[in-house]
């Protein structure tokens, strides 16, 4: 290979690398405080395996899926109104991020991990006591509805904002899952963005992962080519808010 | 003055009521916070016995609390609506302690360490949940 071409070949990585992030399987924390992971680009399904359509998502309505992880559960919202953007968060250990905002028509879909950053309460297949309330409904996490409630401890997230932690003894936000929108109006999910509890969770809840998942290895496999989403109820048998 | 007595009579069987539930509580964690004093001493002095004696203490402070039926009536008043997150919480002791077990069979020592800083988180959790620290 002649230098000129070994030149092309990089300048061109580089520049496809900048455009899709999500090309990039690794943590970037960049000096300004980003802290984000890219994993493999999954495309959002419907459990009969046709792809979901940012359009046809119902508003309020919570869905789950998997991602990065095969057990790692998801929310995907289609919140009422047109969520911020540009939004600085911080998290637990100080480091600061920007998270962009939402996807969709409207500006309105979101997606964050379903675990609590405070001591891991998360989505399971037997309960949830963690959910989004809806705007009209009530929550003792906080003044009004709208938010992402965690049941343990009361934890509230503001998923309009990246997930800010509102109330409650969580120390930081939500870790955001980065949604790509594409032409098609199907949903994509490429990375991470802001810190995530995924090594504390993997280690914490063997006796689940080997009673839903078939073992702690299988559940930590990375999601591959499609993410199956579905409503909260179809996902888990009870949701408990408080 | 009948209708006072009979007051006076409702009053003090409820308060009686209430007091034997209190103790019944107190009774049960004591039992499991024995428990968990055991396995701390275990893991700190490598006394073995100890941990598997911690473990059964606890497991039976567990089904001690099962026996009693409803969490609901169980909970002090103000944080029985809880009740499922309690029932939970049961859950993962039992998982924690049974795991602690398994390690400590398989001779797993980092295993049975990380076992019971779960079980102990497990413990403050409820706690700081129901008692409101």
């Amino acid at each position: 290979m002649q230098r000129r071409d070994f030149l092309r070949v990089v300048g061109t990585g580089a520049a496809v690398v900048a455009v899709y992030p999500s090309m990039i399987g690794q943590t970037l924390y960049a000096d300004d405080g980003q802290l984000y992971k890219a994993y493999e680009k999954v495309q959002l399904v419907g459990s009969d395996g046709s792809p979901i359509k940012a359009s046809t998502l119902e508003k309020e309505k919570t869905y789950v899926f998997n991602y990065p992880h095969v057990a790692a559960p998801c929310f995907l919202i289609n919140l009422p109104e047109k969520a911020d953007s540009e939004v600085k968060l911080k998290s637990e250990d100080g480091i600061e991020y920007i998270w962009s905002g939402a996807v969709g028509k409207d500006s309105s879909i979101v997606a964050y991990t379903a675990i609590c950053p405070h001591q891991l309460t998360h989505i399971n297949k037997v309960d949830s006591f963690i959910s989004y309330v809806p705007k009209a409904a009530k929550t003792m996490a906080y003044t009004e509805g709208g938010v992402i409630v965690c049941a343990s401890h009361l934890s509230a997230f503001d998923p309009k904002r990246g997930a800010v932690n509102l109330s409650g003894p969580a120390p930081q936000p939500l870790a955001s899952i980065v949604l790509e929108h594409a032409k098609d109006d199907t949903l994509w999910a490429v990375a991470v963005l802001g810190q995530d509890k995924f090594h504390e969770y993997f280690k914490s809840f063997r006796s689940e992962f080997k009673e839903q998942w078939g073992g702690k290895r299988k559940a930590k496999k990375l999601v591959s080519f499609s993410a199956p989403t579905v409503v909260i109820n179809e996902y888990t048998k009870d949701v408990i808010q408080y | 003055m009948k209708k006072v007595m009979a007051l006076l009579m409702i009053f003090a069987l409820s308060t009686s009521a209430f007091s034997a539930e209190q103790k019944e509580r107190i009774s049960d964690m004591k039992h499991m916070a024995d428990g968990m004093g055991l396995i701390m001493n275990g893991l700190l002095y490598n006394y073995l016995d100890n941990i598997n004696a911690g473990v059964k203490y606890i497991q039976e402070g567990v089904n001690s609390i099962h026996k009693k039926g409803n969490l609901k009536t169980y909970l002090p008043a103000d944080t029985a609506y809880a009740y499922k997150f309690g029932e939970k919480s049961l859950r993962r002791i039992m998982e924690y302690s049974n795991e602690l077990d398994e390690a400590m069979k398989a001779k797993d020592y980092d295993g049975a360490l990380e076992s019971a800083s779960l079980l102990m988180r497990q413990c403050n959790s409820c706690h700081s949940r129901v008692r409101g620290w």
